[in-house]
């Protein structure tokens, strides 16, 4: 039997993002055990039940309150992380994956005994390296953001070997929870009209509408319309704040559901107007349509909701989105976003008005492609130059990369750009597939060389590689690509001359290939021949 | 000599943090350079000349190693090129450092240890030794199996720089408990030269026993903010210094660099109330700045000089978040003003001075005000051999070096028959052109080490703006009369109030006028030995009784809680081994432990609840 962990030690909403991928292994590997490891702070449990075998909590929040109360206590914390790597058994995972990109979980990985393992780990030489290359190209994009074109979820089930298979995510609703919200709102109204669901909150404040902004867009919305308030008690301030400011009546649930109940009050809901947060993907996992308002680092090819037919709006600014651990002193992309646009997205939504032209702002809508994944597409404006960058890019990645269920045939006959566009990215992508094809013939050359050779054709792919990242400050298409090879390249750890020598060369080749398909796709070419 | 079939990645390892984990991580995991293989090695010719260099260097600091080191067999060890260009050596075809990169393995190494004091076990090719020292890293010793390794290090590398800084001991000479003792209070952080403890069981077990017979409680965290302007900026560097050979981890704000950015307003076309409030904004930024950092690091103690960027507002937000304040004012109260706005806000106040000073502190509010008089700092200040060079360009029968106040120009003015060269900015005017050292220009730290040293007679006059003559407010005593005393320089200076108590009459000679000044002047150039043993006695007693360290012990015993206190005052504390310094220890390894992985799980959650914290 195939025994296989997985490692999760995100929050509620990266935690439902993970149930296609476990989904996908129960498919396709019906014998193998699944061992779940999460943080021990969930009371409640989202995932159902049947997507693994076992769970292992970590103890996190044991280990934080003993650190606590008495900080010298580290020893007998220790001795708690001990007990924990005991726990997982003695044997070996066939496949280990830690979808966590944190130090600790890089850590915790250390300690598996695994044949395989996906996902950041720390080397035996102490250094921090991602292994698998749909990994890689997570950790890649959190410098080129703006060329992602993967959604979290579609890159974990590649990173596990799964195809995506074109449905949501998938969440427990128990029987008591549906019904213990239809009588709260039995008791809030008196006759059964659409049901807009509101959440406020989000996890940091970039990625906030300011509730008034919230409350202004609801009372354009037409009396018809019941509007309910969901969120944790933590977000009564904001609760409070859209309140006041509300000239029409709404249900406030806020801080009094269980996540369970959470699920069955959206699952009633016509519409979740939000933020981008847990509560987005409880409610696609319900199959609740989703408008969702996103800004600052919230970014929908990476982490917006899963499925079809989701509207997202999110601001036409140049500095949309944060790039990863920035800080914003303006927050300016919330003030793009208008309650005219966002209530007319809702109308829209509901099918009661057209599809909202706004003038700082675009509108993205989500649909699966031929091989089970999801992507967003512009509604409005038109497709962009990065509209079609990305969806080259994504060509190039799906056709180089291995991706169980094959390409997206929709993305082959994506038009080229004009010439005056493509120029000088064409050109900045030519010098970089030189480069790594050069650098990659010296790596061929290293184990038929004297110790000599080694060096000097070891400092020729270093000149090489530092030439490629020099050309990728200049043309950001290329980025994505120079850092996914860095990121391959230092994670390489085995130790066999031959073997290493060999890991770069493909390595490099590949990035020349990738380099010269993009450039071939922008002047149209590609797209010629196919 | 064949290069080893086994090599691990070549490029940086993947060091993209997670969004919430920007902050600054002690693993030795991050970051490394672009590495190579070692795989070229060529033999280095024994360099007799580059050893004789190092020897001299060690015998100034550590003689006794010095004997056992020029006897030392070398055999079996022999010098390599590391793919970086770095020379390491091989013991028996064991490399003692990276063959990759030597430099960058030392600096991440180095980077993991967070403890101000270290003993070194093990020396390797010294690598890791000058990457502790090259971030201010303490090195109390260096403990090593044998000489052997030293020995060859030294015909290999210039290790001079180290082994000027760092004592070096051997494993025999250990043996006495109390040797042993001694390094123990001098460190409480044993750092492990990776190679050298694997191969050594003996360096192994010391570094065990280290940890685990060493270990102290929490040391007292001083943070010493330094002025935005004025002269007491040196005085903030050696208390700094001086706070951590009390035993205390310090953090020093140098403020200095926006001096510049004060004095901008004063050229704005703004009037003068509304260019005080800028100046007065930069302030409350500064001050800002300082909270942040106190409470960031979780200070005991924020210990500021005179200047220094604080107001009222800071420093109440420093007292309501339990952290202690002190300042040390190294100025005249009598000058400066605006300690009547601060003065009320601070736990303590220092002042240099004695008599009504004091007590117009306690009226401006001042909780707890304390005399302290100023200080010398033996390592900046102190007797110098010069050349003929120097003694030419330096010296003088009598000298003053300071700047031209309205008592000096008149005083000194009055000896235009003394030969009198005056050192500092302000003095190429008439009458005293042809007295003004070198155009009039101001002088370093050590070119007023050097003035001192080479000439028979100092003149030390106390500053006074609003006279003529000598102070009549002698309430304090310089920071030049100590200095003097520390260089073992003759003194003249002014009769003071307190300096009975500092100096005895045969260690310091006084003056109360003009013609008593003349008189000594002409005495004491016709009589160099009283002179040279009045220099000699008055630097012993300053050595004694009047440096930063007897100072800022004072401060520490005073202003903090007395459990840190005492952490302070003696380093060999038992306690328990902090979570850091565990990992510490472990990162000596050569390669990630379950122990360390585990080490560092705890440490990363810890980390992550003091940031949510």
């Amino acid at each position: 039997m195939r025994r296989i962990l997985v490692l999760q030690m995100c929050r509620l909403g990266d935690l439902l993002q993970t149930t296609p991928m476990l989904r996908g292994i129960r498919r396709e590997q019906p014998g193998a055990e699944i061992t779940l490891v999460l943080h021990d702070g969930y009371r409640e449990l989202p995932v159902p039940r049947s997507l693994f075998d076992r769970l292992v909590p970590f103890p996190y929040g044991a280990i934080l309150e003993g650190l606590r109360a008495e900080p010298g206590s580290w020893p007998e914390q220790v001795g708690q992380v001990r007990a924990w790597t005991e726990s997982l058994g003695p044997g070996t995972f066939d496949l280990a994956i830690n979808l966590t990109h944190t130090p600790l979980s890089s850590f915790l990985m250390s300690l598996v005994r695994a044949r395989r393992i996906e996902g950041a780990m720390i080397a035996p030489d102490r250094t921090q390296i991602v292994r698998g290359p749909w990994t890689a190209y997570f950790w890649a994009g959190r410098i080129a953001r703006a060329q992602g074109c993967f959604n979290l979820v579609d890159l974990q089930n590649w990173a596990a070997g799964v195809q995506s298979d074109a449905h949501s995510l998938q969440v427990d609703v128990p029987a008591q929870a549906r019904d213990s919200m239809a009588a709260w709102l039995a008791v809030q109204r008196t006759e059964e009209r659409p049901l807009i669901a509101v959440q406020l909150g989000a996890s940091e404040e970039r990625k906030r509408w300011p509730p008034e902004c919230f409350a202004a867009a609801l009372n354009l919305l037409p009396g018809s319309l019941d509007v309910v308030f969901v969120g944790t008690r933590a977000e009564r301030p904001l609760a409070e704040r859209a309140l006041g400011r509300l000239s029409r009546p709404a249900f406030d649930a806020v801080g009094l559901t269980s996540l369970s109940e959470l699920a069955a009050l959206l699952e009633r809901a016509a519409v979740l107007l939000t933020n981008d947060t847990g509560t987005m993907h409880v409610a696609s996992a319900v199959g609740t349509r989703i408008v969702d308002i996103s800004t600052g680092p919230a970014f929908v090819h990476e982490t917006g909701p899963y499925g079809k037919g989701h509207l997202v709006i999110e601001p036409a600014t140049e500095c949309f989105p944060c790039i990863a651990g920035s800080t914003c002193g303006h927050i300016g992309c919330r003030e793009a976003i208008s309650p005219a646009d966002v209530a007319a997205l809702v109308l829209h939504a509901l099918g009661l008005g057209p599809l909202p032209r706004p003038g700082k702002a675009r509108i993205l809508t989500g649909s699966f492609l031929s091989n089970g994944r999801v992507e967003y597409r512009t509604a409005w404006p038109r497709a962009d130059r990065e509209e079609h960058l990305r969806r080259m890019l994504a060509r190039v990645w799906e056709s180089t990369l291995p991706v169980p269920g094959g390409a997206a045939r929709e993305l082959d006959d994506e038009p080229g750009l004009a010439a005056g566009e493509a120029g000088p990215v064409v050109e900045g992508l030519r010098a970089v597939a030189a480069a790594a094809s050069r650098a990659a013939r010296h790596a061929d050359r290293i184990p038929s060389e004297t110790p000599g050779g080694w060096a000097s054709a070891l400092t020729s792919i270093r000149d090489e590689t530092v030439a490629m990242r020099r050309l990728a400050e200049l043309e950001p298409a290329c980025l994505p690509l120079v850092r996914f090879l860095e990121l391959r390249l230092a994670s390489c750890a085995d130790t066999d001359l031959a073997v290493v020598s060999s890991a770069y060369a493909r390595e490099l080749r590949l990035t020349a290939k990738r380099a010269a398909m993009l450039a071939d796709l922008l002047e149209g070419r590609l797209a010629l021949t196919a | 000599m064949s290069a080893p079939r086994r090599w691990s990645g070549l490029l940086p390892a993947a060091t993209e943090p997670a969004v919430s984990e920007k902050r600054a991580c002690p693993s030795p995991a991050r970051g490394t350079a672009f590495a190579s293989l070692a795989l070229e090695k060529r033999t280095h010719r024994m360099d007799d000349a580059l050893f004789a260099h190092n020897l001299e260097a060690l015998e100034s600091l550590s003689p006794e190693a010095a004997a056992r080191v020029r006897a030392a067999d070398v055999s079996g060890i022999v010098p390599a090129t590391a793919a970086s260009g770095a020379v390491i050596l091989e013991d028996e075809g064991r490399a003692l450092d990276s063959r990759r990169d030597p430099v960058a393995a030392a600096e991440r190494l180095a980077g993991s240890v967070t403890a101000d004091h270290v003993v070194l076990i093990g020396f390797g090719s010294g690598y890791v030794a000058e990457a502790l020292l090259r971030r201010g890293v303490h090195v109390a010793a260096v403990i090593d199996a044998a000489p052997r390794t030293l020995a060859a290090a030294m015909r290999a590398r210039d290790l001079s720089p180290v082994l000027r800084a760092a004592p070096i001991a051997f494993l025999e000479d250990l043996g006495k408990p109390v040797a042993l003792a001694a390094l123990r209070r001098r460190a409480e952080v044993a750092v492990g030269h990776p190679a050298s403890v694997q191969s050594s069981p003996e360096l192994r077990e010391l570094l065990q026993k280290w940890t685990s017979i060493r270990v102290s409680g929490r040391r007292p965290r001083v943070l010493v903010v330094g002025p935005i302007y004025g002269g007491s900026l040196e005085i903030a560097r050696s208390s700094q210094a001086a706070c951590r050979s009390c035993g205390a981890e310090v953090r020093f704000l140098d403020f200095s660099a926006f001096s510049d950015g004060r004095t901008m307003f004063d050229g704005l076309p703004l009037p003068k109330a509304a260019r005080n409030g800028l100046a007065g904004s930069l302030v409350t930024l500064l001050g800002d700045a300082v909270v942040q950092v106190a409470s960031e690091w979780r200070a005991d103690l924020v210990f500021a000089l005179a200047q220094a960027p604080l107001g009222a507002a800071a420093l109440d937000t420093l007292r309501e978040r339990g952290i202690s304040t002190a300042m040390w004012f190294v100025e005249n109260v009598r000058v400066l003003s605006y300690w009547r706005e601060v003065a009320a806000h601070y736990d303590w106040f220092y002042s240099i001075q004695v008599g009504r000073p004091l007590a117009q502190l306690a009226e401006a509010g001042a909780r707890e005000v304390r005399y302290l008089p100023l200080a010398c700092d033996p390592a900046r200040h102190q007797p110098f051999e010069l050349t003929e060079v120097e003694r030419a360009r330096f010296g003088a029968d009598v000298s003053f070096a300071g700047s031209p106040y309205l008592n000096r120009l008149r005083l000194f003015s009055a000896l235009a028959d003394v030969p009198l060269r005056l050192w500092g900015p302000g003095w190429a005017v008439d009458p005293f052109t042809s007295q003004a050292a070198e155009g009039g220009r101001g002088f370093s730290l050590e070119e007023m080490v050097r003035i001192f040293c080479a000439t028979r007679v100092n003149l030390n006059l106390h500053a006074a703006t609003h006279v003529q003559g000598i102070d009549p407010d002698p309430d304090y005593v310089n920071p030049r009369t100590f200095e003097l005393a520390a260089c073992e320089a003759f003194q003249l200076v002014d009769r003071r109030d307190p300096l009975p108590a500092l100096f005895a009459d045969d260690e310091v000679t006084t003056f109360s006028s003009l013609s008593e000044l003349r008189e000594l002047i002409t005495y004491y150039l016709e009589h160099d030995e009283e002179r040279r043993a009045t220099a000699a006695r008055a630097r012993k007693r300053a050595l004694a009784d009047h440096t930063y360290v007897h100072r800022l012990r004072a401060v520490l015993d005073e202003a903090l809680p007395p459990e840190l206190a005492a952490a302070a005052s003696d380093g060999d504390a038992i306690g328990r081994e902090t979570l850091e310094q565990a990992l510490v220890r472990l990162s000596g390894a050569p390669v990630l432990s379950p122990e360390e992985a585990m080490t560092r799980a705890v440490y990363e959650i810890q980390a992550i609840g003091q940031a949510r914290l």
